[in-house]
């Protein structure tokens, strides 16, 4: 019998002879099970109430510093130290190594420092920059592509009143004012009729004055009847009139326009016309605005989609 | 008679032993080599063979996987997206072809909109712009051509060569000799190598629509290692024959 087999049999008899009576059948079905789930509950208390990792103690291959765990990169501290010294890094002496060095670490310190004061959240400057950051990247493949001529021609084409110059037009805008000014018993019909005949006289020749007074008309006190730029009669007419305005010439007589207040009726004295440039002139100027259009459609597409991957909610009564 | 079955299992134990042995020994050297490829500043590690040789057994597998689709399986470029060839020290656009000039390339990219990228100029459109005429833009392609002594018309390359220290001011990024800027990737205009093609057609192509095109940024898409990894073999293979 080899010495091997011996071992064996002693180690089998040694632990039936001290463990095999401590554990009966009673102890081995409640017990054990007890033991176990006390001890994994110790196990996961422990894991969940001890102190996080520890703090890394040595620099991972490629970084020149860590700080507080962030780490600042041997590529960055070259480039830096090249910026700052204007040599070739392997002539940069120690000294200025290191002083470049602590100027990275301050940095970084403070970028931790303000990150742990939620300056994101709180400053407008870093909130526009990081902001600003982002579209960055998100602008850069869009303006890769360059625009063929065609392209280029038919987005002047479609924006062409960006690349004119504004018109202007000194405008009259009288009105025959319906329900609750001094013509207050008359209704829309009435004075649309005393309207149109109104315009037949001032088309007639007949003076401005005269035909005001005959038919109750009072100037609007919209416009200022000097000259304004076309984007200023559009604020002060209102869309609806301005859109009649820009059609008329030199002297023309619009036909009555009825708006809430009254009839209206304008008057055009002068009107010089948006001078569009032509494209070859603005070629620069339309590729410029092609590209902001590129960017603008890049960093829409990027809002959407963070959009329709965000938890977005309002308060109520608030709108966006 | 017995078997000798001792006398196999102790072989067959060597053998494995030896392989074993051999197999750790190379993991734990290569994993030193992957740690000292980082750890050496990069202007060193061309005095360390063993680094090289490590980064250019590694590196080709990175870059099949993440920079052949733009530069080409055999690193050539593709002119047709104006990526240059790499393999040529002569075409780098940025830096020196250094390898820390290489991994910061690659780290952060050209025209990527990360705010570490190369992102300080790009070839003006002077065509599409209107800056220059169809004629005019002739005329600066002829003045390359006399710049790299290939048939040219005199009469138009003196007029492009107006234009390039005139009107255009085309030696503002390429120098007054047409011999490039590192420092704004504004290549050299007189090796005729031509990151964007080289006919009279390309020539003429590139001043018109200008060229921005971009390099992604690889941080942290690509570990430092691999990016170390790719910039030695870069730095190496685009080395000239003679240093």
């Amino acid at each position: 019998m080899s010495s091997t087999s011996k071992i064996v049999r002693v180690s089998r008899t040694s632990r039936r002879g001290v463990i095999g009576p401590l554990v009966s059948a009673e102890f081995r079905g409640v017990t054990l099970p007890a033991i176990a789930a006390i001890i994994g509950l110790a196990v996961a208390g422990w894991s969940l109430f001890r102190a996080s990792a520890p703090p890394a103690t040595s620099v991972p291959p490629g970084v020149a510093a860590l700080v507080n765990q962030r780490p600042i990169l041997t590529s960055d501290f070259i480039s830096e130290a090249e910026t700052e010294i204007s040599i070739p890094f392997e002539q940069i002496t120690d000294d200025q190594r290191a002083k470049v060095l602590h100027g990275m670490i301050d940095q970084e310190l403070l970028v931790q420092r303000a990150l742990a004061l939620d300056l994101p959240e709180t400053t407008i400057e870093v909130r526009t920059a990081l902001a600003d950051g982002l579209n960055a990247q998100v602008d850069a493949p869009a303006l890769a592509v360059s625009p063929t001529d065609d392209e280029l021609r038919a987005y002047y084409l479609a924006h062409r009143a960006a690349y004119a110059s504004e018109g202007t037009m000194t405008v009259h805008d009288i009105v025959l004012k319906v329900g609750g000014y001094q013509n207050v018993d008359q209704d829309f019909g009435q004075a649309e009729a005393d309207a149109e005949e109104a315009v037949y006289k001032l088309r007639s020749g007949e003076a401005l004055a005269d035909v005001m007074e005959h038919y109750g008309f009072v100037d609007s006190g919209r416009v200022q009847n000097d000259t304004e730029f076309d984007f200023a009669a559009k604020i002060h007419l209102g869309d609806k009139l301005y859109a009649v305005a820009e059609t008329l010439n030199d002297g023309d007589i619009s036909d009555p326009v009825e708006m809430d207040d009254g009839v209206h009726v304008l008057i055009m004295d002068t009107r010089v016309l948006p001078h569009y440039s032509d494209y070859e002139a603005v070629r620069a100027q339309v590729y410029n605005g092609y590209r902001d259009q590129l960017r603008a459609k890049a960093e829409a597409e990027n809002l959407a989609y963070l959009r329709a991957n965000a938890t977005i909610l309002l308060a109520p009564g608030m709108k966006e | 008679m017995r078997p000798r079955r001792p006398g196999r299992l102790l072989l067959l134990l060597a053998i494995v032993l030896a392989v074993g042995g051999f197999l750790v020994a190379r993991a734990v050297t290569r994993a030193r080599l992957a740690r000292e490829l980082l750890t050496t500043f990069p202007y060193a590690i061309d005095q360390h063979p063993e680094l090289v040789r490590y980064a250019l057994s590694v590196a080709p597998a990175i870059y099949q996987a993440h920079c052949a689709t733009c530069h080409g399986a055999d690193m050539k470029g593709e002119t047709k997206i104006g990526a240059p060839a790499l393999i040529d020290k002569k075409t780098w656009l940025y830096g020196d072809g250094s390898v820390a000039e290489i991994e910061r390339t690659i780290l952060y990219g050209i025209r990527s909109g990360n705010g570490e990228s190369h992102n300080v100029t790009e070839m003006t459109a002077f065509g599409i712009t209107g800056q220059l005429t169809p004629d005019e833009i002739s005329d600066a392609v002829q003045y390359l051509l006399e710049l790299n002594s290939r048939p040219y018309d005199q009469e138009a390359a003196d007029a492009g060569q107006n234009l390039f220290f005139g009107k255009a001011a085309c030696f503002d990024c390429h120098g007054m000799d047409g011999r490039g800027d590192p420092n704004y990737g504004a290549p050299n205009l007189t090796i005729n190598v031509w990151n964007n093609g080289g006919t009279e057609q390309d020539l003429y192509h590139s001043i018109y629509y200008g060229v921005h095109h971009i390099c992604p940024a690889w941080f942290n898409k690509l570990t430092l290692g691999q990016i170390r990894a790719l910039a030695v073999m870069l730095h190496t293979l685009s080395k000239p024959a003679s240093t």
